[in-house]
């Protein structure tokens, strides 16, 4: 399989990666280079394999705990943790467009 | 020292070859000198050495690649991502290694987010392999291996994705260790491929490679996928000999193409194996060649998906913009190319209509390669291999091919693929280039290939 310069656009946009216009022509020639080694993947054909891989290492085994009640720590902890804290809340950078004090 | 009864003591593993420790004004003198060679991002001051506790490694400087967080030092990821980024939590290894008495000398360089087998994809420029600064140190653990190679520190800290302890430490000439999946907490290691990532051990010997792993191993209540498994006194493996040991040789790992010298050491790496007590036979790994397309296509989509985090919001920079969408976009391009080169990658694989051809077929072809180590390791107690194709690079000789560069880990990411341990251990020179032998174990046999390497590094010990 192989990928155009619009399909990299559009994979750049699904990622929300801005590609400048020599990085868009660069990558869709490095990952047409990637893909075309990656396609031997399917030379396996029809040899058999395994149906998934949770037969990865049959001697690894799931590890789970049971399940303690222990105190939240979150309830007490946020301000020692948190880069910035101002009467109970984090403060954050505001969003895009956003002025600091509320206006639009 | 008491090899005789083949328990040691941490200060003899320590002083096994008798090596002095520098001071943090040594590294910060050698790395700020025309001689340095960019393995630190960061050097600790004396008021960030944390008291420590009175364990195995009580004093002992280790250095930290820089994608283990760290309170009281910038984590970077080698990223102008994470540029100045001061994590509010610092990882399990962390903490274990200040029970042991370590001291966090500083973080190493690294290939942005682990990405990279040079450690030139660094945004905070390369670091040089202090056997020849021509070439590249390997990657993506290169400022490990080097700090170790060049004597700043005797052991550190690494992670290896698909080979990032392993190759570092062959083109460095140092022991490098990937422990089996879930053996020591990722918690704290910052994600690139979450199957696959594993945090490991680099030492200028085997049993300082050893020690180390054993302080940082264990199960971690903050890291579901470690291991509740008991740790074993690793040190001591590394002198138990190989008397009886089976170790197969995987024909897909010796193809034609390896150089004639390189070849000559891995058959004398055999012979000497042999000299020690081991029984040598060939088996085969049919789904090798698969190993670096299967790879590429699984660390990519979970890399795709962990840097998804990256967004201007939460971790580091933010570049100014109009919109929400716009901000994302540019913030992101902060990235380095080989990091969007992957995500890129990652992206389309996981993409509707592509994403069983791609990422179905990669998992499937994964059972096929953890397949053919259950077969053979029903065979053979270890593997030996060679750890990379060729010694170390020249700098820029691969950075404009990625599909070369990636070819540079055919023979370390099937360990990742699996979830079994892969060790490197120096087993001589091309050129007078470290040559690396890959030992690999079964699931938890960590144990088992220190041993072998242990039995090859006195073999070569005593010819010096």
């Amino acid at each position: 399989m192989s990928v155009s310069a619009r399909d990299v656009q559009r994979i750049g946009e699904l990622a929300r990666l801005h590609l400048e216009d020599d990085e868009l022509k660069r990558l869709t020639s490095d990952l047409n280079a990637i893909l075309r080694h990656v396609d031997s993947l399917r030379d396996l054909g029809s040899t058999k394999q395994p149906e998934d891989s949770s037969q990865i290492g049959s001697k690894l085994e799931s590890v789970s705990r049971e399940h303690v009640e222990g105190p939240d720590k979150l309830r007490e902890m946020p301000a020692d943790f948190a880069p910035e804290w101002k009467e109970g809340f984090f403060i954050v950078p505001a969003p895009p467009g956003v002025h600091p004090s509320g206006d639009q | 020292m008491s090899l005789q009864d083949k328990v040691l003591s941490s200060s003899e593993v320590l002083n096994f070859r008798g090596s002095g420790f520098r001071s943090l004004d040594d590294i910060k003198e050698l790395e700020g000198g025309r001689e340095g060679l960019n393995a630190f991002l960061a050097v600790a001051e004396p008021e960030d050495l944390e008291p420590c506790g009175q364990g195995p490694l009580e004093g002992v400087m280790v250095a930290l690649k820089d994608n283990i967080c760290t309170k009281r030092l910038p984590t970077t990821c080698g990223s102008r991502i994470l540029e100045g980024y001061r994590s509010p939590y610092e990882a399990t290894v962390v903490q274990r290694l200040r029970q042991a008495g370590a001291l966090i000398a500083g973080k190493t360089n690294l290939d942005e987010f682990g990405m990279g087998s040079s450690t030139e994809n660094s945004a905070f420029g390369p670091t040089l392999n202090p056997v020849d600064r021509s070439l590249v140190p390997g990657g993506s653990s290169g400022g490990s291996a080097a700090a170790v190679a060049a004597g700043y520190v005797r052991m550190a800290l690494g992670s290896d994705t698909g080979g990032s302890v392993r190759q570092p430490a062959a083109f460095c000439g140092v022991v490098g260790i990937k422990p089996t999946y879930g053996r020591i907490s990722r918690y704290g290691l910052i994600a690139f491929a979450s199957s696959l990532d594993q945090i490991g051990t680099i030492g200028a010997t085997v049993l300082e490679a050893s020690l180390l792993l054993e302080v940082v191993s264990g199960h971690d209540t903050r890291d579901s996928t470690s291991a509740e498994k008991p740790v074993p006194r690793y040190r001591d493996a590394a002198v138990q000999g190989i008397e009886g040991m089976v170790v197969g040789i995987p024909t897909e790992y010796f193809p034609e193409q390896l150089d004639p010298p390189v070849r000559a050491l891995l058959d004398e790496a055999c012979e000497r194996l042999v000299a020690a007590g081991a029984e040598v036979r060939p088996v085969s790994l049919p789904h090798t060649e698969f190993a670096i397309p299967c790879y590429y296509v699984l660390a990519t989509a979970e890399a795709s998906s962990n840097l998804a985090r990256y967004d201007g919001v939460r971790f580091g920079a933010r570049l100014p913009a109009e919109g929400l969408d716009r901000m994302y976009e540019l913030t992101r391009g902060n990235f380095g190319a080989e990091v969007k080169r992957r995500i890129m990658l990652g992206t389309y694989v996981l993409s509707s209509g592509y994403y069983d051809a791609y990422y179905g077929t990669a998992q499937r072809t994964r059972a096929s390669i953890a397949h053919d180590f259950t077969t053979a390791f029903n065979e053979v107690d270890v593997l030996f291999t060679p750890t990379s194709p060729t010694p170390a690079f020249p700098l820029g000789e691969r950075v404009l091919d990625p599909v070369a560069m990636y070819l540079s880990d055919v023979f370390t990411v099937t360990a990742n693929l699996a979830g079994i341990p892969g060790l490197s251990v120096p087993i001589g020179t091309v050129g007078g280039l470290p040559l690396g032998g890959q030992l690999l174990g079964p699931w938890w046999g960590e144990s088992h290939i220190i041993a072998a390497a242990g039995a090859l590094e006195a073999s070569y010990g005593e010819d010096t």
